[in-house]
């Protein structure tokens, strides 16, 4: 037994030190008419879940294969799914990043392998992020001043307001929170009454938005969640009070249950994140980046408002017409990305 | 008397009974055999994985895996458990991280992860040993412990912005082969010797197959428990350093979970979770079999959640076996 462990580990390491020679040497030789694409997510979340139908069907009007990594929430796991895909020799990989400050290393690794690394949905921080070929994702920090803009159109400039951040150091709070602020200090009516994190989560959003209740009564006039699953729990607070659909609460992402909420009144105005728009173009410019054809090196995805007044339009769309919305879906990534208007949601409006 | 001879079998020392060893080594052997089937099954299905660059993958990603794995072995030798190991991960990476960000050395931030893998184990190993508090209840306390304190040192937030020479420390390379790789093997060598050839190792064996009869024996229990709970907390320690430096960030819940992933390659591995029987080759087994599984799954682009039931399949066949060999051992 013992003798046999000592084989297996002389063998491995015997056979890494032949075989990394060949890391190091460059692939030329894209598939360009059918490349193999990696994407490698954070997690498989209900947006990722929702997006892949995008990227799956942009696949197949573009003739890619798309080999789907889902690292659970774990820096190691990704660095070693990357590995694991430099090793397998895939023509371009696109990662929505676990964590902002990781991945260099691995990325590097890639360039010398002459694998091109896009990032979608979640930024990466530099050095690593200056290694990639491109960005897809949404602009979080306009998403935060559209809300905070709404909010302060609710109040008539003047109110307290408090703020359920993201998971602290994520790209998504920095820049949402950033947004935030900037149209706070423009508003000098309105006032922030306290901010945390409830880490994108319902449960989590609903014991703070209690708390705050306890600590401020009734000097709270409005609540900016940076997300909507939070918006989801705060309002589930506001009902305890009966508060629900009276307080001005806004929210970001557009999912399924927050457009709901918008339709019935209790989120007062949300921002769509389009999930298979958004990752559908991030497949499209690594396709592109791979067939030396001109692509962006930064979309940056708009995100429409979402109001009583326009949300069912956009709700049918998504969820009602979902066949005829995922047909045309390819023809709006390709008129998207050679218009630079990476956040149109239908080619049908204006 | 079952009990006694089991452990003393299990030593794998000249008194050992013949068909006890016969038993062992097959158990043994089929595990290895796992291995073996598993990596030429994948190497004819996908030519990717028979790559010779895939081996240093597969290793690289079980290089942090085996340290917790193989910490986890002595403490489930000895009849104990650390669940603490995950978190104790996540608690040194940030440690060693705040280290170098602050002395951009990495021999200070290797001392200063390692120092406090060492402190949560012998913190661990104190209260099992002296207080007689369960250890599964006293590491799931640790590991909340240390989760929290990594959070605090982190403010909640990834310590990242490291020198080079911090990040070298794990994805450097020498002659081929990845330092993490290095680390596991050596201490694979270190840690086997130290079981398998020394008095300290026959007393692990003697204190999870028999307390009593070791008391009796007059091995000092309580050293022994302080020595492997302090090691598994040292092994934990290293795995922080290796990730934060692999990740080039330390983040305080980089090892979360990682505890139940040591107990599955332990248990894959053959030690019994009743301790007093196992060895350490059979933990770094399990735990190649699942960096195996891991890679394998994916380069076949296997779903997700298919390769979560697959693992717990074998995680559960592997405890059958291990039943069937115990209860054949014992007649």
């Amino acid at each position: 037994m013992r003798k046999a462990a000592f084989v297996v580990a002389a063998g491995l390491l015997i056979s890494t030190a032949v075989g990394c020679s060949r890391l190091h040497t460059r692939v030329t030789h894209h598939n360009t008419a059918h490349p193999t694409i990696a994407f490698d997510v954070y997690d498989m979340t209900s947006f990722i879940t929702l997006g892949k139908d995008g990227v799956d069907r942009e696949a197949q009007a573009l003739g890619a294969k798309i080999l789907w990594r889902s690292a659970s929430n774990d820096v190691a796991t990704q660095a070693n799914q990357i590995e694991t895909l430099i090793s397998q020799r895939v023509d371009a990989i696109v990662i929505a990043p676990v964590d902002a400050a990781t991945l260099e290393p691995q990325i590097k690794d890639a360039r010398h392998a002459g694998i091109p690394v896009f990032i979608t949905n979640l930024l990466l921080r530099e050095p690593a992020f200056g290694l990639t070929k491109g960005y897809v994702g949404p602009d979080d920090v306009l998403a935060g001043e559209q809300e905070t803009e709404a909010m302060a159109g609710f109040l008539h400039g003047h109110g307290n307001v408090v703020l359920l951040q993201g998971p602290l150091g994520s790209s998504g709070e920095e820049d949402r929170t950033k947004g935030v602020h900037n149209v706070l200090k423009r508003n000098p009516g309105m006032h922030l009454l306290s901010q945390q994190t409830a880490n994108w989560d319902r449960a989590q959003a609903y014991n703070l938005m209690s708390n705050w209740m306890q600590a401020f009564g009734k000097k709270i006039d409005g609540v900016i969640a940076e997300n909507d699953d939070m918006a989801i729990g705060a309002n589930q607070a506001l009902a305890t009070k009966g508060l629900s659909g009276k307080m001005p609460l806004v929210g970001i992402d557009g999912i399924q249950d927050g457009m709901k909420m918008v339709q019935n009144g209790k989120i007062w105005e949300s921002n769509l994140q389009n999930a298979p728009l958004e990752l559908g173009e991030g497949l499209a410019v690594a396709v592109r980046a791979i067939r030396g054809q001109p692509y962006p090196k930064e979309a940056l995805l708009k995100m429409p408002k979402l109001t009583k007044q326009n949300v069912d339009d956009l709700y049918d769309q998504l969820y009602v017409h979902r066949d005829q919305y995922f047909r045309d879906l390819p023809e709006l990534i390709k008129r998207n990305i050679d218009e630079g208007q990476y956040g149109r949601q239908t080619l049908s409006l204006p | 008397m079952t009990t006694v001879e089991h452990a003393t079998a299990a030593t794998d020392v000249s008194v050992a009974r013949l068909p006890a060893r016969v038993a062992k080594w097959s158990l043994d052997h089929a595990i290895f055999s796992m291995l073996l089937v598993f990596v030429v099954v994948f190497a004819i299905v996908s030519p990717a994985f028979g790559s010779l660059s895939n081996g240093r993958v597969i290793l690289l990603a079980a290089s942090a895996s085996a340290l917790l794995a193989m910490g986890e072995a002595f403490v489930i030798l000895t009849g104990g458990i650390d669940l603490s190991v995950g978190s104790v991960v996540g608690l040194s990476g940030v440690a060693g991280a705040l280290a170098a960000r602050n002395c951009g050395s990495a021999a200070v931030a290797t001392v200063v992860a390692v120092a406090v893998g060492l402190a949560a184990g012998l913190f661990n190993g104190l209260v099992v040993a002296f207080a007689r508090v369960p250890p599964f209840i006293v590491t799931l306390g640790s590991m909340t412990i240390a989760l929290g304190v990594g959070q605090v040192l982190s403010h909640g937030s990834p310590v990242s912005g490291l020198p080079e020479r911090f990040i070298a420390i794990a994805n450097n390379s020498y002659g081929g082969i990845p330092v993490p790789v290095m680390i596991m093997v050596v201490a694979f060598l270190v840690l086997w010797l130290l079981l398998a050839r020394t008095g300290f190792g026959m007393h692990v064996y003697a204190v999870g197959g028999n307390p009593l009869a070791a008391r009796i024996a007059g091995i000092n229990e309580r050293r022994i428990l302080l020595a492997v709970y302090t090691l598994a907390g040292v092994l934990a320690g290293l795995a922080g350093l290796i990730l934060a430096s692999r990740v080039t960030a330390g983040i305080a819940t980089t090892g979360t979970g990682y505890e139940l992933d040591a107990i599955a390659a332990v248990v894959i591995g053959g030690i019994s979770l009743m301790g007093g029987r196992g060895s350490i080759a059979g933990a770094l087994i399990g735990v190649l079999i699942i960096a195996t599984l891991n890679n394998g799954l994916d380069i076949l682009n296997v779903s997700p959640f298919y390769q979560d039931i697959v693992k717990g399949i074998l995680i559960i066949a592997a405890v059958f076996v291990d039943v069937r060999v115990a209860h054949r051992t014992e007649r």
